[in-house]
């Protein structure tokens, strides 16, 4: 069964892998340059130099941020890539149910139970490996900017890296075997499974996440000692509030003429206004991707158990 | 009996939604023959071989196959069952020197000479891609497959249906030719009867989902007769013989008959008729008969 298993997923492999190549090729050639240009501007060790850097600093991280962003955001689609692994390698065994073939396989002399397992364990192989390979190129690819931003910033490092890809492509793959096995037409499970997954990924980004764990909470003066390290931190919501003074004079409008956040916030500080901040600390980043990561693969395991009942009962 | 039957269904019903595919049906299939299972389109064969494989559970009642429970025992019947399903489906994209390796890797009896040589003996090379193949080619490598497994029993699904007349020779030849060197038990369905005869020896009809006709070919046609006589009421000879057709002329009545005994009436010409002019009689009569709808049917002539 595995030869068999390997051979009807052989030509979905093949495109997975020179998906796969062409996207690290992609990131490898990209990211030296980058690199490159991240030594070259000296980003690194303006970034060492903490929110304090000299102005020129602060310059040079704009700048380097800005050469790139556009090649950011195109690596940006590139999340979409594990949910099309994940698709890609539970189309064979939706074919199967299309074409009618699993007469001819259940006609076989092993159980339609074995059969099951050994091609879904084959999908579940191949995708994981795939998207382990997509991880690591992007999360290197990804470098300079997670340590300009942290990896906590919910449009970008977050969705690619650590473990939530793998539970993404794993859900993918589940959701598209699910409608594929009951649906049984291929494009129907691939349609369902890219908006499925948008369905649920999109709501939970913008509306969940940020309460996976309760949020951090400061209010205080930025000078104090016990002011939190911002740097890398998902702040969440941020204020500057006045209990002392009844009304703002005006003056402190000006203090928004600096460009540097840090700098309004000491010139703030300054009119007596403390800063309100809601925030997901730098630190919490496994936890919050453990959380992503988990309800990803609860649903995608219950799916699969739909599909293994679907599949010894209902299919006919 | 159950112990000599290859298959033995018992008020086997299936229904998918609202919509019974099989409902009530009880029959027996004897082992060491070939059996044509006809009737006309939905009368549920494909539903009973798909129950008889394991391929879908019964709503109601049982089926036994070789003694077993298609889908309870599985893992112990599948090795002794051979299948060719509707549309004889193959993947498309193998080499059928890969189809071969699927058989071996998935079956113990795999018997890859077997199938080797009936590939060579029609002319198709391992290389040749199963989706290149011609519709009567693809039913041959089904069959191939099927025989490979060395079954004990094999149920083919309509398997000439979609071949045109030579093809349909063809692939009854190259069966009949296997089951000549094997002696294995074969169900066929069908719902053209058209070269059958010469295949199966054994006959079951089957009318929504119940059993109008089931017995021995031969004997099948030795026990009916058509009777042309004067116009009359058939009244009298109803009474000893069953009347399966009538039809009536102005002048003329002509009588399809199942003989109960010696059939001999001065007042009629008595006359021999084809397998499949009794299957059309049978299959035309409005309500089943009560003696075939209920308990083993072919029994009822056997006795």
């Amino acid at each position: 069964m595995i030869w068999v298993t390997w051979r009807q997923q052989r030509l979905e492999t093949l495109a997975v892998a020179g998906l796969v190549a062409a996207v690290t090729a992609l990131l490898v050639l990209t990211g030296l340059h980058m690199g490159d240009v991240y030594a070259k501007l000296g980003v690194g060790g303006c970034l060492a130099q903490g929110a304090g850097g000299s102005a020129g600093c602060q310059a040079a991280v704009t700048d380097f941020a800005k050469r790139f962003s556009g090649l950011k955001s195109l690596v940006g689609w590139f999340n979409l890539l594990p949910v099309l692994v994940g698709i890609l390698f539970a189309a064979p065994l939706v074919h199967e149910l299309e074409h009618g073939t699993y007469r001819l396989a259940w006609t076989q002399s092993i159980t339609r139970r074995r059969w099951l397992a050994t091609k879904v364990t084959g999908a579940v192989a191949g995708t994981l490996l795939a998207t382990l390979v997509l991880t690591l190129a992007i999360t290197w690819w990804r470098g300079p900017f997670d340590r300009i931003d942290g990896r906590l910033d919910p449009n970008n490092a977050f969705n690619f890296e650590g473990v939530v890809p793998y539970a993404y492509a794993l859900f993918a793959l589940a959701l598209v075997l699910a409608i594929g096995t009951i649906g049984r037409r291929l494009i129907l499970a691939v349609a369902g499974g890219f908006a499925g997954f948008l369905a649920l990924r999109l709501p939970l980004q913008f509306w969940a996440r940020a309460s996976y764990v309760a949020p951090a909470h400061f209010l205080g003066s930025v000078r104090a000692p016990s002011s939190p390290s911002l740097a890398h931190a998902w702040v969440l919501q941020k204020n500057f509030v006045n209990h002392a003074a009844p009304r703002a004079k005006g003056a402190e409008v000006a203090c928004f003429a600096h460009r540097s956040e840090t700098v309004v916030a000491h010139c703030m500080a300054g009119f007596g206004y403390l800063n309100e901040v809601t925030y997901q600390p730098a630190s919490r980043f496994w936890e919050l991707q453990g959380v992503e990561a988990a309800i990803f693969l609860a649903v995608a395991l219950a799916l699969l158990g739909l599909t293994s009942w679907w599949i010894r009962r209902r299919v006919t | 009996m159950s112990g000599t039957a290859a298959l033995e269904a018992n008020a086997l019903g299936k229904r998918y939604g609202s919509h019974w595919a099989l409902r009530g049906c009880s029959l027996e299939i004897p082992r060491g023959r070939v059996t044509a299972l006809v009737g006309p389109n939905g009368a549920g064969k494909t539903t009973l071989l798909h129950l008889a494989v394991g391929l879908t559970r019964p709503t109601t009642g049982s089926v036994r196959v070789l003694g077993g429970s298609p889908h309870l025992n599985a893992g112990e019947l599948l090795p002794r069952l051979g299948f060719v399903a509707q549309d004889h489906p193959l993947y498309r994209g193998f080499t059928l020197a890969e189809l071969l390796k699927l058989g071996a890797k998935l079956n113990p009896r795999w018997d890859g000479q077997l199938a080797r040589e009936r590939l060579e003996r029609l002319g198709l090379p391992p290389a040749r891609r199963a989706g290149s193949l011609s519709g009567g080619e693809q039913a041959q490598v089904a069959l191939s497959l099927a025989l490979a497994k060395r079954p004990d029993l094999l149920l083919l699904d309509e398997p000439v249906a979609s071949l045109d007349p030579l093809a349909r020779r063809e692939f009854l030849q190259s069966l009949l030719e296997a089951v000549a060197e094997d002696g294995l038990t074969v169900l066929l369905s069908s719902h053209i009867l058209a070269d059958l005869e010469r295949v199966c020896d054994h006959l079951v009809v089957l009318s929504h989902s119940r059993v109008q006709l089931a017995g021995e070919i031969e004997e099948i046609v030795e026990a009916h007769r058509l009777l042309i006589g004067p116009r009359c009421d058939p009244t009298g000879l109803a009474r000893v013989h069953s009347v399966i057709r009538q039809s009536h002329t102005e002048r003329q009545t002509s009588l399809l008959v199942r003989a109960n005994g010696h059939l001999y009436d001065a007042a009629w010409s008595v006359n021999e008729v084809g397998l499949e002019e009794i299957v059309l009689a049978y299959l035309a009569r409005p309500t089943p008969a009560p003696a075939a709808s209920t308990g083993h049917a072919y029994a009822e002539v056997a006795s």
